[in-house]
Parts: structure tokens; C-alpha cells; sequence
């Protein structure tokens, strides 16, 4: 074969990749998806009236929390990650951790229907399957972190971090369920050593996550998807979307989105205690809303 | 004297079209047959005998099936065709660097 035939084959072939590659590109509405549902939860961070009864001069906070006792395991609160954490007590804990948990399902299941639709009209197909781990994975996760957190409410003060160490131990916690989840597609599921690493791997996040987690639990969980979704569509402005998400997630759990806001210049009056509550979840929600729809538009111009 | 590149290609792989249809497959899951016949520009026939050649060495595997009551051919690569292709894409690259040495 002649050297000039082969630059010629090499350059086809690259073509057709790419073209392969960007007929299977879907990830637009499953981030406007993320982003919608990251928004939607602004609602359930409606702060608790902290206002006495009318003619009462002092009183107590009613505490609405969503764990319970169980013997030997401590405290346990299934929906800690979600909804414990925050800067104001919230009205309904317990409506905000069951909407994080059924929007986490809805998106999951919003997802892979899309691929699937989307892969009948263009005839190639995007696989889910890390997309799908990941998510169930985290849960599973999740679960994990609720039954270890009452045995760690005891020790979990001797593992303060600090503020950097918090966010490198939370991007730790993000990048063990992603990394597997992204292994997962590979031959390498059929060693040992990939074994190993998934025990290691979820006794490591739920370790970490029983003390650098709070609040942020669904955030986490769309980032990591994201972060996922990015690598299988081997897409530059999905990876962007994916890391705006995932930065501003890290940065909420550690409870800099107040700073944030505060060095933008946002100081909210009184108006806007719920919209404030829940400032977590607005750069991210917006972040993988407006990148979804920009990707729409950029697939309709390309096309 | 080190072997010439060409030696590395393999005939089954090493056609202009297979190595289409292994490319495409490499970057998804699975792709229809029809997406392949428009992106490769093959007629059916052609596209069949091709995709067979693949299917009998192991490279591709092939599930038939219905949407609805519209038949559908779907071709996935296999992990050996994946090693394949990839095997032929460092040969064909070191024919390249060679050809730039001279």
C-alpha cells in the first residue's frame, strides 16, 4: 500500500468518526433535563417561619429533621445528603430529600429513554449503561452513607479537613463512583482487580461522604451523571457543561456560594429569603440548562 | 531488518469499506444498517457482504429485529474488533511516519 493511500484512508476514517460521533449526540436534553430538575427544587428550600406565635415573646424552632433512631446504627437519616446543612432551617426537610431522590429516578429514566428514542431516528446508538451505574451507584452510595453516618457522628469531628481539604476529599468522593462508572464499559470488568477496586472504591465514597457530604447529595449525584455523559459523548461543550456543574457543586458543599454570590454583588433582601435558601442550586441548575439549549442550537446550525 | 508496515495489515480488516463500517461501529454502541448504507454509500448488497466478511471473523455482531413492524439490522463491533481496528490503525500510521522519513 502507498504511503499517500494511507494519509488519504487515515483522513476518511477520521471523518467518518467524527461524523459518527456527532450523529449520536444527545446529551442536549438531558442537561436541560438536569438543569430544569436542579432548578425545580428552589421551592423545598423555603425557610421555616422563624416568627413566634402572636403574643409570644420567645420560642423554640419546632426541628424537623428526617433521621430517626435505630438501635446499634445511631441516628440514621436516609436523606441527609440531601437536605441537611443548610444556612436556614428548612420549612419541609423531608419534601426536599424525597424530591431529590424521585428527580434523581425521573432523570435516569428520562435519559435513557432519550437514547434509545433518539438512536431508532438516527440509526446510532449512544450507550447509557456507565450512565445508569453511575446513577444507581451513587444511590446505592447514598444508602451507604446513611447507615455509617450515626456510627460516625461520634468521630467524624477529628476528620476536619479544612476548607481546601474539604473540597479535594469532595472531588475525591465525585471522581471514585465516575472512574468505575467509566471502567464499567471496559473488558477490564472482568478482572479481579476491577472487583477490588468497586469494594474498595464504595467503602472509600461512603467514608468520605459520611463526613465531607451535606447538603448537596442530588447535586452530586447530576454531576457525577454529567460527568459521565460527557465521556461517552466525547463532546468539548458537554465536558464544559459537565465541569461548570461539578465546579459549582464542589463549591456549594463547602458553603462558598454565599461568598460567591456576595463578591457578584447579589445581596437579597428579605423577598427572596427562598430563592437565597437554595442559592445552591442555582448556578448549576442554570449552568446545565443554558448548556443544554446551546448545544440544541448548535446541532440545528451544524445540521 | 525491521519488518515492513504492510506486513501488519490484515486482509479482512484492511479494505477501504470494512474499515469504514469498524470506524463507525467504534463510536457507538450500535449503529442501523441503514445509517451505515448512507454513510459509507453503499448499495444494500454490497454493504451485506461486507458486514458479513466482518460478522464470520469475529470483528462485528449482527442483531436482527423490528421497530414497530419496520425490520431493523443492527451491527455492534466486538472487544476483537476493536483490537482489529486498532492494530490497523498503528500500522497504517507507521506506513505514514516511514513515508515521512524518507
Amino acid at each position: 500500500m502507498a504511503e499517500p493511500d494511507a494519509a488519504g484512508l487515515l483522513d476518511e476514517l477520521n471523518s467518518l468518526r467524527r461524523r459518527a460521533r456527532i450523529a449520536r449526540h444527545g446529551y442536549w436534553l438531558p442537561s436541560v433535563v438536569i438543569g430544569l430538575l436542579t432548578l425545580g427544587a428552589i421551592p423545598f428550600y423555603r425557610p421555616v417561619d422563624e416568627s413566634c406565635p402572636p403574643g409570644v415573646r420567645s420560642c423554640s424552632l419546632p426541628y424537623r429533621g428526617t433521621g430517626f433512631d435505630v438501635p446499634g446504627l445511631g441516628k440514621v437519616d436516609l436523606l441527609r445528603v440531601f437536605n441537611s446543612g443548610n444556612l436556614f432551617p428548612l420549612a419541609s426537610p423531608l419534601a426536599l430529600g424525597l424530591y431529590w431522590v424521585l428527580v434523581l429516578l425521573v432523570g435516569l429514566g428520562a435519559t435513557v429513554w432519550w437514547y434509545r428514542w433518539r438512536a431508532v431516528r438516527a440509526g446510532v446508538e449512544t450507550s447509557t449503561g456507565a450512565y445508569v451505574r453511575v446513577t444507581l451507584g451513587g444511590l446505592v452510595v447514598v444508602l451507604g452513607i446513611a447507615l455509617v453516618g450515626g456510627l460516625m457522628t461520634e468521630i467524624a469531628p477529628y476528620f476536619h479537613f479544612g476548607y481546601e481539604g474539604n473540597l479535594l476529599a469532595s472531588a475525591v468522593f465525585l471522581a471514585l463512583p465516575v472512574g468505575l462508572a467509566i471502567l464499567s464499559d471496559k473488558e477490564v470488568t472482568r478482572t479481579r482487580w476491577y472487583r477490588i477496586a468497586l469494594i474498595v472504591g464504595f467503602s472509600l465514597a461512603v467514608l468520605l461522604g459520611a463526613v465531607v457530604v451535606n447538603k448537596t447529595g442530588g447535586l452530586m449525584l447530576f454531576a457525577a451523571g454529567l460527568l459521565v455523559l460527557a465521556w461517552l459523548e466525547r463532546s468539548p461543550l458537554c465536558a464544559v457543561v459537565a465541569l461548570g456543574y461539578t465546579g459549582f457543586t464542589l463549591l456549594a458543599n463547602v458553603s462558598y456560594m454565599g461568598t460567591l454570590y456576595y463578591r457578584l454583588g447579589w445581596r437579597p433582601d428579605s423577598r427572596l429569603d427562598t430563592v437565597f435558601s437554595a442559592k445552591d442550586v442555582l448556578l448549576p441548575g442554570a449552568i446545565a440548562l443554558v448548556g443544554g439549549l446551546v448545544a440544541l442550537v448548535a446541532g440545528r446550525v451544524r445540521r | 531488518m525491521s519488518e515492513h508496515p504492510t506486513a501488519e495489515l490484515d486482509d479482512v480488516v484492511h479494505q477501504r469499506h470494512r474499515l469504514g463500517i469498524l470506524t463507525v461501529t467504534s463510536e457507538a454502541k450500535r449503529v442501523e444498517f441503514g445509517y451505515l448504507k448512507s454513510t459509507l454509500d453503499l448499495t444494500p448488497g454490497n454493504l451485506s457482504r461486507h458486514v458479513s466478511v466482518l460478522e464470520v471473523a469475529g470483528l462485528v455482531c449482527v442483531e436482527k429485529g423490528y421497530e414497530g413492524k419496520r425490520p431493523r439490522t443492527w451491527v455492534s463491533i466486538t472487544a476483537a474488533g476493536r483490537k482489529a481496528l486498532a492494530r490497523e490503525m498503528v500500522a497504517l500510521r507507521a506506513l505514514l511516519d516511514r513515508h515521512d522519513e524518507r
